[in-house]
């Protein structure tokens, strides 16, 4: 099974949710098990039903790999233990394992608590989920079972991201997930070895754009920010718990320090504790810049930004302000929202991405009005900035991941086939690889040239070497070699003839064959010996040709000249099985000089 | 050993620099490319055509969605998130790229390649493929010709070292006329085209600065006039190359609100720092004539004609502005609108900032609207500026 299979789980062109099956070896990895957030129906769970129509999933697929918390990644992941039944073993970093369940609850919260949807898992659902997941530590290699390998590499992006090498025998994939190439503020780059594997699946979201640098975006932020405060305003910043929140209070904290501004900032209460657990995780995943400086200050306590009160919402004068939830569905940045929205000197900035029918995504779509179920309506006169902070590999990035880890194939996953050919002809150019971009739900098949390992016995190396005098062959005359393929358990042994038929208590039979040809060629029968001497010499030059009693040998192969002087001479050529090659052409040579 | 933090991007300095340019510039756009950038051109109201110089030797045309966040209207710019340059479409040329110009609004790019005779057409991308292919060729007898183009498709090639040039017109894909300018001096060299008007090009002398000026449709040269600085540095050590550049712009769709047609103006630029602007009205006496101070050295950028001389630009928005690049890591913004209020209105210095501390150069700059200024230097950076005019560093 040279092949390796890729399908991007996923109808049509949508690039909501990652959940990609992989096919190697005999054995099937599912990677990713994300939910797409724009999708309130079952379209927003992958169809597993794909994987295996009929028969429990848990006996198809080998082991589930999760890349990353977010929900467009690991989303669906309840949903296929707890309702679909998935037993197997799950694997994510420990970051992720720790986070993860925080994002799934905030999830369902909000789809069945606001939306009141039904049949959606449920809180104890996600705890039994997590249960079933063993945590991994990056560059160290998991042997899922005897024959599939698995290892978590750096990749950036967000706390907690991994890159995944997988292996099964001699094949080998690299899958990134999401990943970034620039180091920043908070994360490094991500990096990988020149492991060299078949297949790199590389996501190529953003492979035909070039991002705007961090720092600028950055910048953005806080140019807003400052611009607000400065004519008296109030900015609210909607975040989820973990993630973003915490980057930007740091970005925050500096700038306020820097530029020695006392306009309260606040955080949101509720924010604080999940908060802690993950400022510990961060210290061994961050850079050391990060790391520096929580030993210095100890980050657990910012010096600008204090726990916000709902009283304080009331409060004269500029103030920034971080509460969750994130897009203004529920909760306390919704109350603040409620209050601070008809004023047109206040701002909000919403930091990510907002589902459809949330208040966030309305006010992102420039509504000036919203009404809510109460008949309760809101003027909306602040100002609104939208602002991306993810950190994505761009065009250049995936070219220099390329670069690192020497694929012999890429596959880029969740583009655009037709908006992307000319990078696939640079990959070409560049690396002279193949580049797939299969569509979602077609299965794409990479062709790889397997390497079978064998063992060769010692005794058969040192025969070879002995008869050549220990030269090394000359690659444009390959020498052969004669062994047995022994296959003992999954080991594959090239042995001695006669050793292998010891081992398996065989007798060796050996096989001559005889041709015999008739020559007219007066005289005796050793002066056409001598004249066949002559012409084998001539053409098996480097071969060792010797003439005793009037027989020609060369290798195992006989030449025997019989007759008398009148009569035609009988010309007896034989040889071993074994020689068959140098015995034909023989054979063939001197049919040539009969008369 | 495992580094993952090799390029430590906290550097404070860097810090410094950017809380400064919240108070200096309203927007701030920084691209990180695989490939140095040398030539940027507008293709669309939303679009630049970027031309690359990759590690191998050879050379990629980019063309580029701007980022949202760039062309809409201010007051919308808080509800679009995006602030990332789009890859509409690329493809590699048959040989290095010395000048590119759009060919507006027909989503082709015509190209002088090094070493080509005549000029190549490269179409850009469709709905159905995003590659940039060859299209056909215009044939001329120059060799890696210098181009200008007007509104009507005409095209104006001159010879690299010779004083001929002729006019094509593109739309039949034929030579009209071919001409020539006597020299003035010993030195034979060749001439930088360049259009005032729809039918009014001019010439400028590579070696002394001089502008010829020549009506295309009346296919006759009418006057002539050239810098007085000239004689002034005669004496001085070295040899300087001249560069000319006009308030025309033949984009239709992005007139200049002073209307650049009615009162042309033209600026030329020497690689020892002068800068002398004239209004077309009255060329015996320069409107503006000064000497930035900086020198390019000629010596080390042997090659193209446009590596080795400054690029100048006029502001669309306010025609005593003038830009200029080419002498460092900076784009400087001059005010020009005389000769006594000559001054430094702003310095962009972000592009230093990224090298590192290794000298960088910046390659190319052009003006998109509003202040907004696209530049690229050689440590293969692009940067979108909005300058807010008197912020000086």
């Amino acid at each position: 099974m040279p092949e390796i299979k890729i399908t991007p789980l996923g109808a049509g062109q949508d690039v909501g949710r990652s959940c990609i099956l992989l096919s190697m070896g005999g054995k099937n990895i599912m990677l990713d098990c994300g939910m797409h957030m724009g999708f309130n129906d079952e379209r927003r769970f992958p169809d597993f039903t794909y994987i295996a129509p009929d028969g429990p999933l848990t006996s198809y697929i080998d082991c589930v790999i999760i890349s990353h918390f977010h929900l467009d990644h690991c989303g669906a992941l309840p949903y296929f233990t707890e309702m679909v039944g998935y037993t197997g073993p799950i694997y994510m970093t420990h970051p992720t394992k720790a986070i993860a369940p925080i994002l799934l609850e905030d999830m369902r919260k909000v789809a069945v608590e606001r939306k009141g949807e039904s049949n959606f898992f449920t809180s104890q659902n996600i705890k039994d989920c997590m249960k079933k997941v063993v945590a991994v530590t990056l560059h160290q290699s998991v042997m899922v079972d005897g024959h599939l390998e698995i290892k978590a590499y750096y990749a950036g992006h967000v706390l907690g991201a991994a890159m995944f090498w997988i292996r099964v025998g001699s094949q080998s994939v690299v899958y990134t997930g999401d990943y970034n190439m620039t180091p920043d503020r908070h994360l490094g780059a991500a990096w990988i070895d020149k492991c060299r594997p078949d297949l790199l699946i590389s996501e190529s979201t953003y492979a035909t754009t070039i991002r705007d640098s961090k720092r600028c975006r950055e910048r953005d932020f806080l140019k807003k920010i400052h611009e607000c405060v400065d004519r008296g305003g109030k900015v609210l910043i909607p975040v989820f718990a973990l993630g973003r929140a915490q980057e930007l209070c740091i970005l925050l904290e500096t700038y306020w320090e820097r530029m020695n501004l006392k306009v309260p900032v606040y955080f949101a209460v509720g924010l604080t504790e999940k908060a802690n657990n993950y400022y510990k995780m961060f210290i061994t995943w961050t850079n050391q810049k990060i790391r520096k400086t929580f030993v210095q200050r100890n980050m657990f306590d910012f010096k600008h930004i204090k726990p916000f009160d709902k009283a304080y919402i009331d409060n004269p004068g500029a103030m920034v302000v971080f509460a969750t939830p994130g897009m203004l569905h529920a909760g306390l940045s919704l109350q603040i929202f409620k209050k601070w929205a008809p004023n047109e000197n206040n701002m909000v900035i919403m930091p990510g991405f907002c589902v459809v029918g949330t208040v966030g995504h309305k006010v992102l779509n420039g509504a000036k009005k919203i009404e809510f179920e109460n008949r309760q309506t809101v003027e909306v006169k602040m100002s609104v900035q939208y602002m991306s902070f993810s950190a994505h590999a761009d065009a250049k990035g995936i070219m220099q991941l390329i670069q690192y880890c020497q694929p012999k194939n890429v596959m880029l996953v969740h583009g655009e086939a037709a908006k992307m050919e000319f990078l696939k002809e640079k990959i070409k150019k560049e690396f002279d690889l193949e580049c797939y971009m299969p569509a979602n739900g077609e299965t794409c098949v990479v062709s790889t040239s397997m390497t079978i390992p064998l063992d060769v016995s010692l005794k058969l190396l040192k025969t070879e070497a002995q008869k050549h005098n220990s030269l090394p062959p000359d690659p444009k005359r390959p020498r052969v070699m004669h062994g047995v393929l022994v296959m003992k358990d999954s080991s594959m042994c090239l042995m001695d003839v006669d050793d292998a038929c010891k081992e398996a208590g065989i007798n060796r039979h050996l096989v001559r064959f005889t041709s015999t040809l008739r020559m007219e060629d007066p005289g005796p029968a050793s002066k056409t010996a001598e004249k066949l001497l002559h012409l084998i010499k001539t053409r098996l030059k480097d071969w060792h040709v010797q003439l005793t009693e009037g027989s020609i040998s060369v290798e195992s192969v006989l030449v025997k000249v019989e007759g008398s002087e009148e009569e035609q001479k009988n010309v007896y050529v034989s040889w071993d099985n074994q020689d068959e090659e140098l015995g034909s052409y023989i054979l063939g040579l001197l049919k040539t000089m009969g008369h | 050993m495992y580094n993952m933090f090799l390029k430590d991007s906290d550097d404070e300095d860097e810090d410094e620099w950017f809380y400064d340019s919240i108070k200096r510039y309203k927007q701030l756009r920084m691209f990180d490319f695989e490939n140095i950038i040398q030539q940027i051109e507008l293709s669309d109201p939303s679009t630049i055509c970027v031309v690359g110089k990759h590690k191998s030797g050879k050379h990629e045309v980019l063309e580029l969605s701007l980022p949202e966040k760039l062309t809409v209207a201010p007051s919308h710019e808080g509800l679009v998130k995006n602030s990332d340059l789009k890859l509409k479409s690329g493809g590699f040329t048959v040989a290095p790229v010395v000048q590119m110009k759009v060919l507006w609004n027909q989503r082709r790019i015509i190209v002088s390649e090094k070493d080509q005779t005549g000029v190549a057409i490269y179409n850009l991308g469709s709905a159905n493929s995003d590659l940039i292919t060859r299209f056909g060729s215009v044939t001329c007898e120059f060799v890696t010709p210098l181009m200008a183009l007007n509104n009507q498709d005409f095209v104006l090639l001159t010879a690299t070292t010779q004083r001929d040039f002729v006019v094509i017109d593109l739309a039949v894909n034929a030579i009209l006329y071919k001409l020539s300018i006597d020299s003035t001096n010993e030195t034979e060299c060749g001439l930088e085209p360049s259009f005032v008007s729809e039918n009014l090009a001019a010439l400028c002398d590579r070696n002394s600065g001089s502008i010829f000026l020549h009506d295309v449709r009346a296919s006759k040269t009418c006057g002539n006039f050239s810098p007085a600085t000239q004689n002034f540095n005669e004496s001085r050590v070295g040899r300087k190359l001249w560069t000319v550049k006009t308030t025309y712009c033949n984009k239709k769709s992005l007139s200049s609100a002073h209307g650049g047609v009615n009162n042309p103006k033209l600026g030329i630029a020497s690689t020892m720092g002068d800068l002398v602007i004239y209004d077309l009205r009255n060329t015996s006496v320069a409107v503006c004539e000064s000497n930035i101070g900086k020198v390019i050295d000629i010596q080390s950028h042997t090659g193209d004609f446009y590596s080795q001389v400054p690029v100048i630009n006029f502001s669309p928005d306010d025609e005593t502005q003038v830009s200029s690049s080419g002498f460092d890591g900076n784009v400087y913004v001059y005010n020009v609108s005389c000769t006594e209020k000559f001054k430094t209105v702003f310095v962009h210095d972000g592009h230093i900032k990224q090298s590192d501390g290794v000298n960088c150069r910046v390659t190319s700059h052009m003006w998109y609207q509003e202040n907004i200024v696209i530049s690229a230097a050689d440590n293969s950076w692009l940067h979108c500026w909005q300058f807010i005019p008197d912020a000086l560093s």
